[in-house]
């Protein structure tokens, strides 16, 4: 299974230090399970983007999120085009938690398309619950006909993106299109559109896959309040966010996220956080804020296993408002990041 | 050797205690970036007698120029060391910045070498790196492929792992005693797991502490400020760096 995903699927990075990052496990879910985790993602993704074209027409909400102003200053409405979300879904005794949304460049698409059907092949009676790769290629034939030229965007000199998108250039010339896996400076924006400015190619781009991310904010809850959008699914699934001001962060049920953290870099859980690096947080948190978030502790639900006990996070994917896949991983702690494994997520086959 | 799996199954063979750390990238990309050739490639000899002996508790890890550090691993394979490539550069079938198409066609004709050598699984293992993987500071200009690489902590074994295995120090081989700023700060997260650190000279001459002292305050930030704007050690998705404008690499240039 290695080999495959490391042929098959570009999977250049199966080894994380010590931990071998793919899961032998599959996790099944029920029908209703999966029914019921991708309506709520794509009510998710409406509920996002109706939030989204609020705090645009309102720019004093942006000032809120804590980003920078450079940022601030180039935010639009977005043109036409292929919109991609992926909502992490945590399982606790109470129903599914949602910790946060990856709104503008979420990863995971070699092994929610890759390394699931690999498994699925190997599992008797269960089948995938998508292929968000082939979710791109769809949504990108609505834009520009077979043959375009699709640069794919990203940050060359590291093997953890290119593997993607030398995952997803093999996906997109499956689907007659001509992938070009290129650096934001080898895209040059003239007249007519976009042109590549490589020293391999000066093609026109019939379109940009963008995979060099901006950022999500995770003040966004704090906006909630001024918001005439109703937000009904969010608030039902994501715990209690607020500014860390607000709250007593040594009693134990605050979770510290810092505003521009990614793969639990910047997520303290007090108990399972090295109790110094927790302070530093803490204090970090105390002194700059606005850079902060503090989110109310959820009991994670762990599954048993061989060698202990799994907390699962399961990514589940929307493109355009339709659920495409999910992207599963595993740790040993009630924190996903950088150490996590790899699951394949798949679903009970449909009785014949 | 003309299989890019088979060939792969050779530099990591199943059961080998550090196979799981060999990068997987320039294998991955054999006939498609880089065309899988066993073309020759001239000959450099090593003498490795100065090397630690194998059974003293010893790491290697090879800090020189791609093509030598690998035929340095292959002629360590003799003397009882398992070469493990860490090469996690990009290839592209322009060339890239880093060219890694030399290290790629020594990968295939090195292969019969390492295949002879007889290694046992638990053989200590000698990390093979690119020192040019940084193009010694050299900056790409906009049209060209930026695939410049660093190493980082998950690219190698824990202290803890290593301990576990018997090893009791790391000899880093390279030209010089400066470490570069990314393996540095690998090498002091092994100092203060308690592996002993030193750095020796490719002629095998004598091994001196390493002066990990250099993953100092200003070093430090730098390689954090590296690691910041691109913070991406896994597919998971989004980062938490400012990028002051974007570039091939995320790197200020």
């Amino acid at each position: 299974m290695r080999r495959r995903l490391i042929f098959d699927c570009r999977k250049w990075d199966p080894q994380t230090q010590d931990v071998a990052v793919l899961s032998p496990a599959p996790l099944v879910l029920r029908r209703h399970a999966w029914r019921e985790l991708a309506g709520t993602a794509e009510a998710l993704f409406a509920e996002s983007l109706a939030c989204e074209e609020e705090i645009l027409r309102r720019p004093r909400l942006l000032a809120s999120l804590g980003l920078p102003r450079g940022i601030v200053r180039a935010l639009a409405p977005s043109p036409p085009g292929v919109r991609i979300m992926r909502f992490d879904f945590h399982p606790t005794r109470e129903g599914w938690r949602l910790s946060e949304v990856n709104a503008d460049v979420p990863g995971g698409y070699i092994e929610a398309s890759g390394f699931s059907t690999l498994v699925s092949e190997v599992a008797p009676g269960c089948v995938t619950v998508g292929d968000p790769a082939a979710g791109i290629a769809g949504a990108l034939a609505r834009f520009v006909p077979p043959g375009s030229v699709v640069a794919l965007v990203h940050a060359t000199a590291y093997a953890d993106d290119a593997q993607v998108m030398r995952f997803l250039a093999a996906r997109l010339s499956a689907a007659g299109f001509r992938p070009m896996p290129v650096g934001p400076r080898h895209v040059r924006w003239e007249q007519d559109g976009a042109r590549l400015a490589c020293a391999w190619s000066r093609e026109a781009v019939g379109a940009v896959v963008r995979f060099f991310p901006a950022e999500w904010p995770k003040r966004f809850p704090l906006l909630w309040e001024q918001l005439r959008s109703p937000l009904p699914t969010w608030r039902r699934l994501l715990p209690p966010t607020v500014d860390p001001r607000e709250v007593r962060l040594d009693d134990g049920t605050w979770v510290l996220k810092s505003v521009l953290g990614r793969v639990g870099d910047g997520v303290g859980v007090p108990g399972i956080t090295a109790p110094e690096r927790w302070r530093k947080m803490c204090r970090a948190a105390s002194f700059h804020p606005r850079a902060w978030v503090a989110q109310r502790r959820f009991e994670s639900w762990g599954r048993a296993t061989d060698g202990g006990t799994d907390h699962l996070c399961i990514g589940v994917f929307v493109i355009d408002g339709r659920v495409a896949g999910a992207y599963g991983r595993a740790a040993g702690r009630a924190l996903i990041d950088a150490e996590a494994r790899d699951v394949a997520v798949l679903v009970e086959a449909e009785a014949a | 050797m003309n299989d890019r799996e088979s060939l792969f199954d050779l530099w990591a063979l199943d059961g080998a205690t550090w196979s799981p750390w060999v990068k997987p990238v320039l294998f991955s990309e054999m006939d498609e970036s880089l065309p899988l050739s066993t073309a020759y490639e001239e000959r450099e000899s090593w003498d490795t007698l100065g090397f630690p002996s194998v059974g003293s508790g010893t790491a290697l890890v090879l800090e020189l120029p791609g093509k030598s550090a690998l035929r340095l691993g292959v002629a360590l394979a003799r003397r009882g060391y398992r070469p493990v490539p860490l090469f996690n550069g990009v290839p592209h079938p322009d060339g890239g910045f880093v060219p890694s198409g030399a290290i790629a066609r020594l990968l295939v004709s090195l292969a019969g070498e390492l295949a002879q050598s007889g290694l046992p699984l638990d053989a200590p293992p000698a990390f093979v790196l690119d020192a040019d993987r940084m193009a010694g500071g050299r900056v790409p200009t906009p049209g060209e492929f930026d695939n410049r690489w660093m190493v980082f902590p998950q690219d190698f074994p824990s202290a803890s792992f290593l301990a576990s295995h018997g090893i009791r120090r790391i000899v880093v081989i390279q030209r010089g005693t400066w470490i570069a700023d990314d393996l540095v700060e690998v090498l002091a997260g092994h100092a203060k797991g308690g592996i002993e650190v030193l750095v020796a000279p490719p002629d095998g001459g004598p091994a001196q502490q390493a002066d990990l002292s250099k993953a100092s305050w200003f070093r430090s930030m730098f390689y954090r400020a590296m690691v910041l704007l691109r913070l991406r050690r896994s597919s998971a998705g989004g980062f938490g760096g400012r990028v002051p404008e974007p570039r091939q690499s995320g790197f200020y240039a």
